[in-house]
């Protein structure tokens, strides 16, 4: 990489675009994609180093998809984002990038194709800027698992960005990156989203194809996107769902325009406070900015219902039990045989599994496989497996009656703002607790998003997170656009490094500008 | 053999006889179709009685026998990948990012492979399950790329079934003895690689061509009580496979004989699957599962359940005709199936219920037989005694199939039609068949031609011959004349030596008893 240069001022505004506005100013050669490119590499360039936001980043390849995309705009066959630049998390298998998944076990793969997630951001010409860091194989709510170090929050160097989807989320909230992909299995776009402070989406379980996603917990997993505004949720979305029959939980379902209702007044709008959600446990802070949130949403003519969702308590021990399940027989693959990770010395078989699978994953991950493969064991299969499923249907009925009497639910993400690096790692269990409001959505394969609404006692986002019913993508972001156009009531400072010269960013929850 | 107080020597002799009988394509079988992949069998014994008092009496073993066939999907494609089956191709041409358990990759299911299990399931009057599950089964092993299989352990996709089966017994081998053995189900399932152990650079090379190939596990409970019944239930159910073209090829009952031999010498049967090398119709262990392995089963979370629909009207509105299995279009292209088509050879030509299951049995006869019957005026019964004596006597005795003959169904058709016409006596007949074997180009008048072999009709020519021998021979004539009239043959045989056997036979012996009364 060149020495960082020095951002052309009327460009470095540009850094805080959303999609929208990149797509109208390439659209009317105000700027090429590869000089819009050529600066968020400069940027990421200048920091990536203190945020670690990026496993790969490779200029000259990021370079000829922008001039590719140049190319189609300059032949008038350029989509609505065409030349707009992207961050992949680096589990979505892309030809001819290193797709680690934050792993020593992938740190030699080169994926020989592309996701379906991949291949639809290629086809509307979104110009890839690099793989962004995660916890291995998604594993984790800190993003201090990965085998490339931990991400850092833009906020706050000495705060954890969040996890799995670490990277995504730190590479927006940095603006080292317009958009990005991430994957959520129990809360990896939506926590990660509220403690960087960006709008992250998790759709319905089987809206955007697994095909080409490295499994984490195949009946969970879902990719989705983070970006500044819930607008640019949209535009995304419409890019990366559709039906892919190369996935047989892919739902076949006419194609919709997520931005549709955007516009939608809230007038009406019944939404759904859980009592589960704002019990014990909750931090007074977070508590607080998510009371004010729904009380502004109140303003816009919503209606609060007060419901229950009395099974959330178990949804901590459901997943902890499902997800290592699937993940011990998903990470089964790697074993050094055919691609991988192998240990250089062995004396049989047994010994080469061993070594290659020790050496290969960290702890994070070997203790979800311990896990996985107790519960899976003769004679605790029903104990456990059987358990946590029944429960999992429990917690599916516990929405769909909420949802008989309210069209979205509001509460907080996760209990408290983003922690110190290094806080809870020696803690799983505890990490394992702060899941708790986000885990419930995804054994359910429902949609939800998070969304800025303020800021902690120490100056750290705080995100509110929208669920709604299945396939109710386009109303969640209504009500996440129309919660973003309200004036700015609330705001806090992103510092960010900008070579040696400390940058102080005033952002609120949408918007950012310099001081 | 069950329960019966055979001694172990003459069980096993009989033993591999049956299974001679029973499977002949094992040995004559050379195109090699791999079908049949794995045959596990249970084998238990029991004491017949409580010995007590001779404990070094030889144990009797009363076998226990139940069977789990793997039986390889007939599919152009894989079970959940696009890539082609095939046996010729080079090791690891024939996989795909699937198959090799790339991350990120997942299992899409081939219908064909469905409707070929459906298929099955009906002909063996199996309950097709409208829903059925995927789940993994794991264990590491270097030739299963994905540290588990797909199969379909808690609901299959079909269930209690039945397989009638018959076999000869009684002691001349020819009474059919019919049985029935449960089916317990059907699961589809994948297969896994193969791995090739080269002890000299003791290194393993791993080719997945097969990794991913559509199986069908079929689990008989244990109903069979000896190898010939096995070996009968295994022979039909192949039939069964090969008729409905859900599955090609050949099989091995070497393991239940091995087995046996284990049990009887005093070992005890490992748990292990074994594979069954058809070069050398052995099975061999084909990895060590130490002790009971724990399998680990669970759901599959990337497959949704698998419907089975009974009509096109009974489908939920929106899944693709493509992708819909529907029990009554495949019930539709069932073919006629073995049992039904003995019957129907029994009935149509009048043979015997024990020559149909020959016919049926051996791959080709019943069409080689019915060709001949189609091309001659000789009845179906005089077919039969040809197809049965002459032609599968010199199949087996230079180990070919009907389809490597070099006498060729209109060929002995030609040769029947010149018995009949009166052209060539029976004896003659069978001289033409070995000659025709010999020089498969020619045609059977052109040997009758070549060897004067016609009929001798010249009735003057007869009396001269047999004056002949009458003259010759005073003592055996004083012994006709006194009553043994089976003498007479022995003058018979002498006048047909004179001849070269070309005299009718009906006028020999009535010139023959004329001159010696």
């Amino acid at each position: 990489l060149a020495a960082a240069r020095p951002f052309r001022t009327e460009v470095s505004t540009m850094i805080h675009a959303t999609l929208k506005q990149l797509s109208q100013q390439l659209a009317s050669k105000q700027i090429s994609a590869v000089e819009l490119a050529g600066e968020y590499l400069n940027r990421i360039e200048a920091l990536n180093p203190a945020l670690n936001a990026f496993i790969t980043v490779d200029r000259d390849k990021t370079l000829a998809i922008a001039a590719h995309a140049d190319a189609r705009r300059a032949a008038g066959e350029a989509g609505l984002l065409t030349g707009v630049p992207v961050a992949h998390k680096d589990i979505f298998c892309q030809q001819g990038w290193k797709t680690s998944c934050g792993s020593k076990m992938l740190d030699s793969f080169i994926s020989p194709y592309d996701a379906h997630v991949i291949e639809q951001c290629d086809a509307a010409g979104l110009v890839t800027l690099g793989r962004a860091n995660m916890d291995e194989f998604a594993m984790g709510s800190s993003n201090e698992n990965s085998y490339y170090g931990a991400v850092k929050n833009p906020w706050d160097l000495n705060a954890i960005p969040g996890g799995s989807s670490g990277g995504s989320a730190a590479a927006v909230a940095a603006r080292l990156a317009p958009v990005a992909t991430a994957t959520d299995t129990g809360g990896s776009i939506r926590q990660p989203a509220s403690h960087c402070g960006v709008t992250g989406l998790k759709p319905t379980y089987g809206v955007v194809s697994r095909f080409g996603m490295v499994a984490y917990a195949s009946s969970l997993d879902q990719g989705g996107m983070m970006a500044q505004t819930a607008e640019d949720c949209a535009l995304m979305l419409n890019v990366m769902a559709g039906f892919d029959a190369r996935d047989s939980t892919s739902l076949e379902r006419e194609r919709e325009d997520y931005s549709r209702d955007l516009a939608q007044p809230l007038a009406g709008l019944r939404v759904g406070l859980p009592r589960e959600y704002f019990a014990e446990g909750l931090a007074a802070d977070v508590g607080r900015i998510i009371d004010n949130a729904v009380g502004e949403l109140k303003k816009l003519g919503a209606e609060v219902v007060d419901i229950s969702l009395p099974n959330t308590q178990l949804s901590i021990p459901a997943y902890y039990v499902i997800a290592p399940a699937e993940a011990s027989a998903n990470l089964s693959r790697f074993d050094g045989v055919r691609y991988g990770h192998r240990a250089s010395e062995y004396k049989d078989l047994a010994e080469m599994y061993e070594k290659s699978r020790a050496e290969g994953f960290g702890s994070e991950v070997k203790r979800r496989i311990m896990v996985g493969t107790y519960v899976l064991s003769h004679g605790y299969y029903d104990a456990y497996y059987l358990k946590a499923q029944k429960i999992r249907r429990l917690i599916a009925n516990d929405f769909s009656a909420a949802f008989a009497g309210c069209d979205v639910i509001l509460g907080p993400v996760a209990p408290t703002a983003a922690f110190n690096l290094g806080e809870k790692s020696g803690d799983p269990v505890q990490m394992y607790l702060s899941d708790i409001y986000t885990l419930s959505v995804n054994l359910a394969g429902l949609p939800a998003m998070s969304v800025p609404a303020g800021f902690s006692d120490n100056g750290r986002p705080v995100g509110l997170q929208i669920i709604g019913n299945y396939f109710s993508e386009a109303k969640m972001l209504n009500v996440a656009h129309q919660f973003q156009q309200l004036p700015i009531v609330e705001g806090g400072k992103l510092n960010i490094l900008v070579g040696d010269q400390e940058k102080v960013i005033r952002v609120t929850r949408a918007h950012m500008e310099e001081d | 053999m069950a329960g019966s107080p055979a001694g172990t020597t003459a069980l096993l002799c009989h033993l591999n006889k049956l299974i001679a009988i029973y499977s002949p394509t094992i040995t004559y079988q050379r195109h090699g179709w791999c079908v049949i992949r794995r045959i596990c069998t249970s084998v238990s014994r029991c004491r017949s009685q409580a010995q007590t008092k001779r404990k070094s009496a030889p144990q009797e073993l009363v076998g226990v026998v139940g069977l789990e066939i793997h039986a390889q999907i007939h599919s152009n494609t894989k079970l959940f990948s696009g890539s082609q089956v095939g046996f010729q191709a080079p090791p690891n041409s024939l996989v795909s990012f699937f198959d090799a358990s790339l991350p990120g990759t997942l299992p899409v299911l081939n219908r064909r492979c469905v409707e070929a299990a459906v298929m099955t399931g009906l002909a063996l009057n199996c309950t097709i399950n409208r829903k059925s599950l995927f789940d993994r089964k794991h264990y590491f092993y270097a030739d299963l790329p994905a540290g588990y299989q797909i199969t379909q352990q808690r609901l299959p996709i079909a269930v209690d079934g039945t397989l009638t089966y018959s076999h000869l017994g009684g002691r001349k081998r020819n009474t059919v003895v019919t049985k029935s053995v449960r089916i317990k189900q059907i699961q589809l399932e994948q297969d896994s690689g193969k791995s090739l152990h080269d002890d000299y650079r003791s290194q393993t090379l791993i080719d997945l061509n097969r990794a991913g190939v559509g199986l069908m596990e079929l689990v008989m409970e244990p109903d069979m009580s000896c190898g010939e019944e096995a070996a009968a239930a295994v022979r039909e159910m192949q039939l069964i496979l090969q008729a409905l073209g859900t599955c090609q090829g050949n099989m091995a009952d070497y393991e239940i004989q091995r087995q046996m031999v284990v049990l009887e010498s005093g070992g005890t049967v490992q748990n292990e699957t074994r594979s069954f090398d058809g070069k050398t119709g052995h099975t061999i262990p084909m990895r060590d599962k130490e002790g009971l392995q724990d399998y680990r089963f669970m759901p599959e979370p990337n497959l949704p359940p698998l419907m089975v629909y009974e009509a096109c009207s009974t489908a939920p509105p929106g899944v693709a005709p493509s992708q819909l299995v529907v029990l009554e279009e495949v019930r539709e292209r069932l073919p006629e199936l073995p049992s039904v088509r003995r019957q129907r050879l029994v009935e149509t030509y009048g043979i015997l219920p024990e020559h149909s299951f020959t016919l049926v049995n051996e791959d080709g006869l019943m069409d080689y037989f019915e060709a001949v019957v189609r091309e001659t005026k000789a009845g179906p019964r005089k077919v039969i005694g040809w197809v049965m004596n002459e032609l599968q006597g010199l199949l087996h005795q230079q180990n070919l199939s009907v389809s490597q003959s070099p006498i060729s169904p209109q060929a002995l058709a030609q040769i029947l039609n010149l018995q009949e016409n009166g052209q060539i006596s029976s004896s003659i007949a069978k001289q033409v068949f070995q000659e025709l074997w010999k020089t498969p180009g020619k045609t059977a008048q052109q040997i009758v031609k070549e060897h004067d072999l016609g009929m001798v009709n010249d009735s003057t020519e007869i009396h001269r011959i047999c004056q002949k021998v009458v003259d010759s021979h005073p003592d055996q004539v004083q012994a006709i004349r006194g009553g043994n009239k089976k003498v007479l043959n022995k003058l018979m045989g002498l006048v047909q030596k004179e001849t070269k056997g070309r005299a009718d036979p009906v006028l020999v012996r009535a010139i023959l008893e004329q001159k010696t009364s």
